[in-house]
């Protein structure tokens, strides 16, 4: 399956490391049921994330909750799978369903900034702020040639709306597990504000062995044992350390 | 590395150690891998239980218990947090209602490691100027003039590269939460070289003990 959760973005956390440098996680609340989708002409299960009232819910779309006999749920994603990793429907995925160590992608819709300038949206660099230039400090200056091609091309970068598109921050590290309260702490920054929904996978970078630590391959394949998550301990902490680099050894 | 099928147009996302081979390869080494329950090793077993060991690459830090009563849940992470790396009791140095509370304008020692793996110590004395509070990653500030160059050292709190925090000398009539207006009239706030000596004085006797 190699996919991950639809998750909530809970927030940013400090957290410690053993060599002190603090980075800032975003945990994430996980997971719901599963369906699946094989007469698609594709493989692929669709996972929904947060429980909602069914007088909320569409009539089309509670059908098809009905159909699948599970609890309707706010949002929806689709992930494609290889057929060996289908899983049943209404199987619910936790927090051990990721490793620590393992590295994943986390897309979601980034913050939304609203209509901004050129020098903000695209990185623009403006115009002198003396010297006489007049009342275009951080206008976008030329937008192309003259007679030819006597147009604006298509794509030419403006002002415009900023923020609000999907962003995919790839190959961050999950530092940290929580099973009571399934929860992914994830090392770097997440896309988006908090309390979204993000999309979770494995990461697309780091593929084969360098996914994760050679002691936790293989990964959970259809997704982990429910019976061996309620003996693990309720967190599990990736290890960081060992010799530090930069002390010199004498 | 890995076979497998790409449908057209249609990107497998995501695919890498959770490939067909790989759940093959794991059957084989049956024994080995952790996540196939004794139920299904052995059916007949009587305590068929899956019994859960962390690699070598996970740690198990000390747990407790979730209490989600009355605060949200990046509360009670922090709380968590705190409670994890402030079992030295370094949190009473922020904790109004405690005797070692810190107030700005004490004299500190603080004793800080370069690195997790080394075992060598830096000391830094100076006068506490600023306390911030923000839970986890709160931290505080003591300056000291050195060499007539004001140096200002900013700690993090629950840092473990923090050895020990000791107050050589309580402050005496400060009046603010944050004395940066010390940088401009320090007035004789970081004449500290007595306090200095005596601190250095026990190790000089020691020393002297250990020679004679």
């Amino acid at each position: 399956m190699a996919s991950l959760l639809s998750s909530v973005r809970v927030g940013l956390c400090a957290n410690l490391k053993a060599e002190s440098r603090s980075f800032a996680t975003a945990t994430a609340q996980l997971i719901v049921e599963v369906k699946n989708e094989e007469t698609h002409g594709y493989t692929a299960l669709q996972i929904g994330c947060s429980d909602r009232s069914e007088k909320n819910v569409a009539k089309p779309l509670l059908g098809q909750f009905m159909k699948a006999g599970v609890n309707p749920k706010r949002k929806l994603y689709e992930f494609h799978v290889t057929p060996d990793a289908v899983l049943p429907v209404g199987t619910e995925l936790v927090a051990s369903h990721f490793v620590p160590g393992q590295y994943v992608d986390c897309s979601a819709p980034t913050i939304g900034k609203g209509f901004q300038g050129a020098m903000k949206r695209h990185g623009f660099g403006g115009q002198p702020a003396s010297h006489g230039t007049s009342v275009t400090h951080r206008s976008l200056g030329s937008v192309g040639q003259r007679k030819d091609p006597g147009r604006v091309f298509k794509g030419k970068k403006m002002a415009g709306r900023m923020g609000g598109d999907q962003a995919t921050a790839q190959s961050l590290k999950i530092m940290k597990i929580d099973n009571e309260l399934n929860l992914i702490y994830v090392n770097g920054s997440v896309p988006g504000v908090d309390d979204q929904y993000v999309k979770v996978q494995d990461a697309v970078k780091k593929r084969g062995d360098k996914i994760a630590p050679a002691d936790v391959l293989p990964l959970p394949l259809p997704t982990v044992d429910p019976n061996l998550v309620k003996v693990m301990p309720r967190q599990l902490v990736a290890k960081t350390g060992g010799s530090d680099p930069y002390v010199v050894k004498e | 590395m890995f076979s497998f099928a790409r449908n057209f147009g249609v990107r497998l996302s995501g695919i890498t150690a959770r490939y067909s081979s790989t759940a093959a390869n794991a059957e084989k080494t049956n024994t080995k891998t952790r996540f196939v329950s004794l139920a299904l090793q052995n059916p007949t077993h009587p305590a068929a239980k899956p019994t859960y060991t962390a690699p070598a690459s996970v740690s198990v830090p000390a747990q407790f218990k979730v209490n989600t009563r009355g605060q949200g849940l990046m509360q009670l992470i922090d709380k968590e947090e705190i409670k994890r790396y402030g079992a030295d009791g370094r949190f009473n140095l922020f904790n109004k209602s405690h005797p070692d509370c810190l107030r700005p304008g004490d004299v500190l020692v603080v004793e800080t490691l370069n690195s997790m793996s080394a075992d060598k110590a830096n000391t830094f004395i100076g006068v506490l100027i600023a306390m911030d509070r923000r839970g986890l990653h709160s931290s505080f500030t003591v300056r000291n003039v050195i060499l007539k160059i004001g140096v200002e050292m900013k700690y993090m709190l629950y840092s473990p590269l923090i050895k020990s925090v000791r107050v050589m000398k309580r402050g005496e009539g400060f009046r603010r939460a944050k004395l940066y207006y010390l940088r401009d009239n320090p007035g004789r706030a970081f004449r500290l070289e007595g306090l200095i000596k005596q601190e250095k004085a026990p190790q000089t006797k020691a020393t002297k003990r250990n020679k004679a």
